[in-house]
């Protein structure tokens, strides 16, 4: 498998805090990797460095590198607007815009540039159906975002992130506000874009990295503990502290 | 004492107070509309003054409070929205911000006839405007500025974190999100304040005084072109709002029905201020549910 995401020695401080250390690990292309770990074991933190969201925060500081394709992200000739279009993300609470359905999805292209009706009705369409939403909110796409469920709403952020054509998608703990069944959905929908996106999730559900990715990175404290293919890491791992986590005896 | 008897009393007492300035306040209210109501008329609202005789209305006034108004509001407007997107969203923390707030608030507690003065020494006489709408006008902008500015940056931390992470995360510049996410959703917010202090600016008197002057020019209201000094449009004109016509007449009328004029003219006021709440608070609901909500 192709290598797409590369990150080499890779420390964070927020201020005088290590989030990270010493972070190493290559991300297969078109294919779903997942971070677990307990709560607060820097699982976001290396996520939002992928799209660079980390930036925003003051007195965040980054040592190491990490490239993307060719393109080291940190470099100095990075435009972080084109990586984050390069890069998508969907958060853990669905935040919809409160604009329409159709304005939700065509509000990326939009502002990139889009301005022919066909050419967005296009987009919009082609998004929400790669999102497994498009039948459910085709015949009503004027109304506002906020009043579909929300699973519905994660699935139309979904759509929003690929409107703008990304090679990656970053889920940061996407279904953990959503019922069962569209946890499922969310779920279902991932494997079926990893034929064409690179995904990279992070759930503090075991079971669910279990059920849905190839590869798994388990994380305590800042550092990689452990880091293999999804069923070799949960029937077989190598580290004591990996067995105790999935075994359940913390976190 | 039991901790439920302190409660109750505490509460009885803060209802009390609460009562007591709802109370001071209508009875203060009804006082002032009541007293000049009896003497509104439509031709009180568009009639000039008279110096000496009875039946003078107040109506080149109340034009030039509302135009005063509109001229105050075309330069607080784009210069509050500025600084308080800066403020919000670009200023770092450190010294030069909390600087910039600090003069912020200092500016906004002066008293107003403070700025009154300083309008009179730096626009009539150092950049001479001389006594006119501009003059006031830009006196009024330093009074009105330091709340634009809170307002705007209010309104821009209202909106929630996870929308502007939404669209940055999309590749759309800082400028652009806030644009075209973070000041539609603080619209209802701004809006609402915008319309509140234009309520101050249109019963301010004090800052008028030395800045668009205690006279009004004979106006011609067939007149617009806002070049000819008759023109009611011509912003270098001098011009007696209402609220300092109100004290005028207050101070030094001679009218025979003086006490009249200015208990209509105040009735005027306090009502035009009163309908600027409640259109704010109507106005901020209804633009808060269209941006939120399903049609
Ligand atoms: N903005 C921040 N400033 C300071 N510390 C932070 C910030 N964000 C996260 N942290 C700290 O960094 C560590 C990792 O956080 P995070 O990446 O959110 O963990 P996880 O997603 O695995 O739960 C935690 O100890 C957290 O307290
Ligand atoms: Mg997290």
């Amino acid at each position: 498998m192709q290598v797409l995401i590369d990150i080499k020695n890779l420390d964070l401080f927020y201020g005088e805090f290590q989030a990270l250390k010493k972070v190493s690990m290559s991300i297969p292309e078109k294919a779903i990797t997942a971070f677990i770990g307990p709560s607060g074991c820097g699982k976001s933190t290396l996520l939002r460095t992928l799209n660079r969201m980390n930036d925003m925060i003051p007195g965040t500081r980054i040592e190491g590198s990490i490239r993307v394709g060719d393109t080291d992200i940190y470099g100095s000739d990075v435009d972080v607007e084109t990586l984050r279009k390069k890069v998508g993300m969907v958060f853990q609470q669905p935040n919809p815009f409160p604009k329409s359905i159709y304005d939700n999805v065509a509000y990326g292209p939009r502002l990139h540039g889009v301005t022919k009706k066909h050419e967005l009705d296009e987009i919009v369409e082609k998004s929400l159906r790669s999102a497994a939403l498009w039948d459910e909110v085709k015949d009503h796409l004027k109304r506002s975002a906020l009043s579909i469920s929300g699973g519905q709403q994660q699935r139309l952020c979904i759509a929003r992130a690929l409107a703008v054509n990304p090679d990656v998608l970053l889920m940061d703990e996407a279904t953990s506000a959503l019922d069962p069944i569209s946890t499922l959905k969310i779920e279902e929908l991932a494997q079926e874009l990893k034929d064409r996106y690179t995904i990279v999730m992070v759930t503090h559900n075991m079971h669910q990295a279990a059920r849905v990715s190839n590869q798994t990175v388990f994380f305590l404290n800042g550092e990689v503990i452990e880091y293999a293919d999804t069923e070799k890491l949960f029937s077989n791992p190598t580290d004591q502290r990996t067995e105790d986590y999935i075994s359940g005896r913390f976190g | 004492m039991k901790p439920r008897t302190v409660d109750k009393i505490a509460t009885g007492i803060i209802m009390a107070v609460a009562g007591f300035i709802i109370l001071l306040l209508a009875g203060f209210l009804s006082y002032i509309i009541i007293r000049g109501f009896g003497h509104i008329s439509f031709d009180f609202l568009t009639s000039p003054p008279q110096t000496f005789r009875e039946g003078g209305g107040i109506g080149p006034q109340l034009f030039n409070s509302l135009f005063l108004l509109v001229l105050t509001m075309i330069i607080t407007i784009p210069l509050g929205l500025g600084a308080g997107i800066y403020m919000s969203e670009y200023a770092k923390p450190g010294r030069l911000t909390d600087f910039i707030r600090l003069t912020v608030e200092v500016l906004s507690s002066f008293p107003s006839i403070v700025v009154g003065l300083f309008g009179l020494l730096v626009f009539v006489n150092v950049f001479e405007f001389g006594f006119s709408l501009f003059s006031g006008a830009l006196a009024l902008t330093v009074f009105n500025l330091p709340l634009m500015v809170r307002i705007t940056e209010q309104g821009l931390r209202s909106v929630p974190r996870e929308q502007k992470e939404a669209s940055l995360a999309l590749g759309i510049s800082k400028w652009k999100t806030i644009t075209s996410v973070m000041l539609p959703m603080a619209v209802p917010v701004i809006l609402t304040g915008t319309i509140l202090a234009s309520g101050r600016v249109f019963g301010e008197a004090a800052a008028l005084l030395f800045t668009a002057g205690m006279s009004s020019p004979r106006l011609d209201f067939t007149n617009w072109n806002p070049l000819d000094p008759t023109s009611p449009l011509n912003p270098f004109r001098p011009a007696e709002t209402l609220a300092v016509h109100i004290w005028k007449i207050n101070s030094e009328g001679v009218a025979p029905d003086a006490r009249e004029i200015a208990a209509g003219a105040s009735a005027v006021l306090v009502m035009t201020v009163l309908s600027f709440n409640l259109i704010a608070r109507w106005l901020g609901r209804m633009v808060y549910r269209k941006f939120t909500s399903s049609r």
